[in-house]
C-alpha cells in the first residue's frame, strides 16, 4: 500500500468517526490521489506472463511453417482475445485485479508477436522500425486506461527500440521525439511516478546520442551536456508547476552534464568543440539555454541557490586560455566547485538530495582528478595505493561533513 | 489526475483499444491476401548473392536485377525526360518511386523507373519501391520484398545448392508486392 492509498483509508476512518466532515474527507483525498502503484503481486503477474508469452511463441514458432496461412492467423487472434478477454473479466470486475493485469499485459505482448508473426508469415519488410510504433501506441493507450506506469514503462522500451532503430538504421527519428512528448510526457505529468520518470529520461538520452552520432557531428559529448542543460533548465521551470519532477530532471540533467565534462576532460586537443567549425552554434545554443535555466531565478519563480546546479555547465571549452593553464585543470576545478556548491545550495535550500549529489560529485572529481593527471607518470603500484589512500581521507571528509549537514537539517525540518 | 471517465467509460475504452489491435492484425494480413488473390504475377530473376551472405539467422536477404536501376531507365516525369545530373537531388532516401516491368522471356525486368505514377503499355506491370540511395550511375531501390522466412535448420538445404534464386510476386494495381512463391534451380521451396 503506498503513501496516498494508507491517508485514503485513514481519512475515511476518521470520516466514519465524525473527526472530520465529508467534504473535508473529499479534500484530502483529491489532494493526495492514490498513483499507480507498483504492486509486487502485479510485477510477478507480469513475469509470469512473460515466460508464458515466451514459451506459447517457441511453440508455435517451432512448428510454424506447416500450418496453413489462415490457421496460423486464428492462432494468433483467438490468442489475444483469450488473453485480453479473461484478463477484462479478472481486472474490471475485481475478482483478481492482479491476474487480470498480468493476462492483459500478455495480450499486449501478443499483439506485438501478432504483428511479427504476420509480417513474417508474408515476408513483410519495410524500410522502418514501424511495427514497435504500432505496438507502443497499443501499450501506451492500455497504460491510460488502466493508469498503468507498467503498461507504460513498456511503452517506453518499445518507442526507445523505435527510436534508436529509426536514428542509427533508418535516419528517421523525429516521429520518436513527437509520441515521447505527445503520449509519455502527459502521462508522467498527470500520474507522476518518479522511477518512470527517470526511464523516460533514460530513453531520451539513448535516443538523443543514437541520433547524434548517427549524423556524424562530433564531438559526441556536445549532444549529452546540452540535453544536460536543457533537462536541467526546465527543472528550474519546474518549480512551480511540477514541484515533484525538480529532483529527477535536475539530476538527470546535473549528470549529463558531469558525464559531458568528463568526456571534454578526456577527450584532448582535437576533439574540443572550439576547433570545430560548428563553434560558434554550439556555443550560442550553449548560452541561450543557461540564460533559460536562470530566468526562473531572475524572475523569482526558483529558489536563488538553485543556480548551484547550473555550475556544472560553465562553459570553460569557450575560454581562451593564457599558456601554462590548461583547460581539462580549469575544467576539474569547475567540477570541485560544483560538487560544493550543490552542498551548499542543498543545505540552504534543505534539499538532502542535493547535499549527496554534491558529496558524490566532489568525490568523483577528486578521483577523476588523480586519475588524469597522476596516471602518466606514477609507477602503477603506488599509483593504487596513494588513490586508494587519497580515497579514503576524501570519503571520510566528506562523509563527515554529510551527516552533520544531515542531521542538521532534519532537526530543522522536525522543529 | 482524476480519471476524466467514469468506470464504465474506461471498461468500452478498453475494449474499443483491444478491438483496434485486432483489427489493425486483421487489415494487414487482408491487404496482403488481397494481394495475393488478386494481383498480377511478375517473376523476377534475383541478383547474384555472396553465398556467404546468403543466410541470416531464419530468413534469406534477397536482391534483384530491378533492385539497382542504371541512370538511363530512371525518369523524372513522366514526358520520359531521363535524370539529369541536377536531379539527384530529387532523389531522396525514402522517395516514392514507380517501375515500370515488361516481360522478357519468362522474367520481368524493368523497362523504365519515374518519380510519379506512369502509364502503363498492355502486358505491363507498375510496381512501388522506394529509393534507398544514389550510387551515383543510378539508384538503388528497396521494394519490401528483399527478405524470404525460411523454417529454422531448412536454410541449409538452400546454403548447399548453387543459388539461382527466382522469386515470384504478386502485385496489385497500386504497385505493391508480395512474395508468393520462390523457386531454386527452377525448383519449388516448399515453404514458401
Amino acid at each position: 500500500m503506498n503513501r496516498n492509498q494508507w491517508l485514503s483509508e485513514q481519512a475515511r476512518g476518521w470520516k466514519e468517526r465524525g473527526i472530520i466532515s465529508g467534504e473535508q474527507f473529499c479534500e484530502i483525498v483529491a489532494g493526495y490521489p492514490i498513483k499507480p502503484s507498483l504492486s509486487p503481486t502485479r510485477i510477478v503477474f507480469v513475469f509470469a506472463a512473460l515466460l508464458v508469452g515466451l514459451g506459447v511463441i517457441l511453440f508455435f514458432a517451432s512448428n510454424w511453417q506447416e500450418l496453413p496461412k489462415v490457421l496460423k492467423l486464428s492462432l494468433i487472434y483467438t490468442a489475444i482475445v483469450l488473453a485480453y478477454y479473461s484478463g477484462y473479466k479478472l481486472y474490471f470486475e475485481k475478482a483478481s485485479p492482479g491476474l487480470g493485469f498480468g493476462l492483459i499485459f500478455l495480450g499486449n505482448l501478443f499483439f506485438g508477436a501478432g504483428l511479427w508473426l504476420t509480417g513474417q508469415m508474408f515476408h513483410i519488410l519495410s524500410f522502418n522500425s514501424n511495427g514497435f510504433l504500432y505496438w507502443f501506441l497499443a501499450a501506451a493507450l492500455l497504460a491510460y486506461i488502466m493508469k498503468s506506469a507498467l503498461f507504460m514503462g513498456l511503452a517506453v522500451i518499445l518507442l526507445s527500440i523505435y527510436g534508436v532503430s529509426g536514428a542509427v538504421i533508418y535516419s528517421d527519428y523525429l516521429f520518436y521525439y513527437i509520441c515521447l512528448a505527445a503520449v509519455v510526457f502527459p502521462f508522467l505529468y498527470f500520474h507522476k511516478t518518479s522511477p518512470l520518470t527517470a526511464f523516460s529520461l533514460a530513453s531520451l538520452t539513448v535516443v538523443f546520442l543514437a541520433t547524434f552520432l548517427n549524423t556524424g557531428i562530433t564531438p559526441w559529448f556536445i549532444s549529452i551536456i546540452l540535453l544536460g542543460l536543457a533537462m536541467t533548465a526546465l527543472g528550474q521551470f519546474s518549480y512551480r508547476l511540477i514541484p515533484e519532477y525538480v529532483p529527477i530532471l535536475q539530476g538527470f540533467g546535473m549528470a549529463l552534464g558531469f558525464l559531458g565534462a568528463v568526456a571534454l576532460i578526456f577527450s584532448g586537443e582535437n576533439w574540443l568543440p572550439i576547433n570545430t567549425d560548428r563553434f560558434p552554434f554550439y556555443l550560442t545554443l550553449h548560452i541561450i539555454l543557461l540564460v533559460l535555466a536562470a530566468l526562473p531565478v531572475l524572475l523569482k519563480k526558483a529558489p536563488a541557490a538553485s543556480l548551484s546546479v547550473l555550475t556544472v555547465f560553465l562553459p570553460a571549452f569557450a575560454l581562451q586560455l593564457p599558456p601554462g593553464i590548461s583547460l581539462d585543470v580549469v575544467s576539474v576545478v569547475i567540477l570541485g566547485l560544483f560538487g560544493i556548491a550543490l552542498i551548499f545550495a542543498g543545505n540552504a535550500l534543505r534539499a538532502m538530495y542535493l547535499i549527496n549529489q554534491g558529496c558524490v560529485y566532489f568525490m568523483l572529481t577528486v578521483v577523476l582528478a588523480y586519475v588524469h593527471h597522476a596516471w602518466g607518470f606514477m609507477p602503477k603500484s603506488l599509483f593504487f595505493t596513494v588513490a586508494g589512500i587519497l580515497l579514503f581521507l576524501a570519503a571520510f571528509l566528506i562523509e563527515h561533513r554529510r551527516r552533520k549537514l544531515i542531521t542538521q537539517l532534519k532537526e530543522e525540518l522536525a522543529g | 489526475m482524476r480519471t476524466i471517465f467514469g468506470k464504465a467509460g474506461l471498461k468500452e475504452k478498453f475494449v474499443i483499444v483491444v478491438a483496434a489491435q485486432i483489427l489493425f492484425l486483421i487489415v494487414i494480413a487482408l491487404s496482403r491476401f488481397w494481394i495475393i488473390h488478386t494481383g498480377e504475377i511478375v517473376l523476377l530473376k534475383t541478383a547474384p548473392v555472396d553465398p556467404r551472405d546468403l543466410m541470416m539467422g531464419d530468413y534469406v536477404n534477397l536482391s534483384y536485377e530491378i533492385s539497382t536501376l542504371p541512370d538511363n531507365i530512371v525518369h523524372r516525369e513522366q514526358t520520359g525526360r531521363k535524370l539529369q545530373s541536377d536531379d539527384r537531388q530529387q532523389i531522396k532516401q525514402n522517395k516514392a518511386v514507380y517501375v515500370v516491368l515488361k516481360p522478357q522471356g519468362k522474367y520481368h525486368v524493368a523497362r523504365g523507373a519515374y518519380l510519379q505514377k506512369p502509364a502503363l503499355k498492355p502486358g505491363e506491370v507498375l510496381i512501388k519501391g522506394r529509393c534507398l540511395y544514389d550510387w551515383g550511375q543510378g539508384v538503388m531501390v528497396f521494394y519490401g520484398i528483399e527478405r524470404f522466412y525460411v523454417p529454422e535448420g531448412k536454410g541449409l538445404e538452400i546454403e548447399q545448392l548453387p543459388n539461382q534464386l527466382d522469386v515470384q510476386v504478386k502485385v496489385s494495381s497500386g504497385g505493391d508486392a508480395v512474395i508468393h512463391r520462390v523457386f531454386v534451380n527452377g525448383k519449388e521451396l516448399p515453404f514458401s
